[in-house]
């Protein structure tokens, strides 16, 4: 885990969004907190994700369920377009031969 | 430039109401957004086309002047400026303040809005009251391919890429396969509103050596032996990618069978010291051109093996 870390408060005022968003998306585990200090942190690293969330809510008016389910989704498409990529090497090694 | 109908972009009619637009408007966002469609230039350049529409039909004033010309847009804005004149010299003669010119020109500026957008909106939304020109946006993320020859995949090493004038020094791990993207984060275009900067993809295309073929971290390349070699047993030297070793080669060997040389590969991505492994195919030469004694011995050869 990175050591950059921004203030879950400071995170709500940024993206603009209600703090009963981002408090459903941590319980459903799409965004990663860490508590010290009797602080609310969230770290660097789960920016560029929320970002995302943030965007597929504003843009596409989805909630949170349907952004764990879109999530899980694109998550599955990402693997299967990794595979058709070896997929697609391994059948052009064999017509090479 | 011609015109764009953003009725038609959105699928709304012209009286559609605000409601119907935004709803018209996400609708489509969840088609043709780009997060969903990663890679996709057409459902890219739709969803460009989306938000503009959306961007001039949900603001009350731009739509106003939208519908005013419409298809006239160009007479329009001819007849803005003669409006501005007469105002400016209805002001310098004392006469009464004239109305408000159309909008106020901000400092936001996206590439991503078309040449008509631009002439009839100019580029500000200074105006805008709604959230949307509050909101940061992360800028857009550029997708470049990088070319590398098999062997310089095989080492980690660094290359410096020129992007807008700016050179970005990356270390290129061992062992990076052909289609395999990297993320720069922040080497994207730059962000709006404050927003982050986007991101630099970058392909790898590894290209194949006409000696040896790659799949995943195995290699494959073949090596001539003479036909006593492969009947006798003996040794052959076989090319690496990383020089020369020295295979045994059993008595008995067949034409194109296949010899495994442990570890000789291409190393594993991200995992030192660990290497997949080298493919030999055996190619048996057999001798032409046979001087009359080596016929001779061949056929008393024959002649053994067939009793």
């Amino acid at each position: 885990m990175s050591e950059k870390r921004i203030l879950y408060s400071e995170c709500i005022r940024i993206y603009e969004v209600e703090e009963a968003f981002i408090d459903s998306l941590c319980e459903l585990g799409l965004i990663r907190v860490s508590d010290a200090d009797n602080r609310r942190f969230v770290e660097y690293d789960e920016l560029e994700e929320l970002e995302q969330f943030v965007r597929w809510h504003n843009d596409m008016d989805i909630n949170v369920e349907g952004i764990e389910a879109l999530y899980h989704m694109l998550s599955r498409v990402k693997t299967l377009q990794i595979e058709i990529e070896n997929l697609r090497n391994e059948l052009q090694f064999y017509r090479s031969l | 430039m011609a015109y764009i109908d953003y009725y038609n972009i959105l699928g709304v009619s012209k009286n559609a109401s605000a409601d119907d637009i935004k709803k018209a408007y996400r609708q489509k966002a969840r088609k043709l957004h780009p997060d969903l469609n990663p890679n996709d230039k057409e459902a890219h350049k739709k969803f460009q086309q989306l938000n503009e529409a959306n961007e001039v039909l949900s603001d009350p004033e731009k739509r106003a002047k939208y519908d005013k010309y419409g298809e006239n847009w160009k007479h329009g804005e001819e007849y803005e400026k003669a409006q501005q004149q007469y105002q400016q010299q209805q002001r310098q003669w004392g006469g009464q303040q004239g109305g408000q010119a159309f909008y106020t020109e901000g400092d936001f500026s996206d590439a991503d809005f078309s040449e008509f957008f631009h002439s009839m909106f100019g580029s500000g939304f200074s105006q805008r009251t709604g959230s949307r020109s509050q909101r940061k946006y992360k800028g857009g993320d550029y997708q470049a391919d990088l070319r590398l020859s098999l062997r310089q995949a095989m080492h980690t090493h660094q290359q410096t890429l020129n992007l807008d004038g700016k050179n970005i020094r990356i270390t290129i791990p061992s062992g990076v396969a052909d289609g395999q993207k990297i993320k720069l984060s922040g080497y994207g275009q730059p962000g709006v509103n404050g927003g982050p900067n986007g991101d630099l993809y970058i392909a790898f295309v590894v290209e194949d050596e006409p000696h040896f073929k790659r799949l995943g971290n195995d290699l494959y390349t073949s090596a001539d032996i003479g036909l006593y070699t492969a009947v006798l047993g003996g040794e052959v030297t076989v090319n690496t990618l990383d020089g020369q070793v020295k295979m045994k080669v059993k008595p008995g060997t067949q034409p194109e069978s296949k010899v495994r040389l442990k570890g000789k590969g291409f190393p594993v991505y991200k995992k030192d010291d660990e290497f997949g492994d080298l493919f030999v195919t055996l190619k048996v030469n057999i001798p032409q051109h046979l001087t009359s004694q080596e016929e001779e011995l061949f056929t008393q050869l024959s002649k053994i093996s067939k009793r």
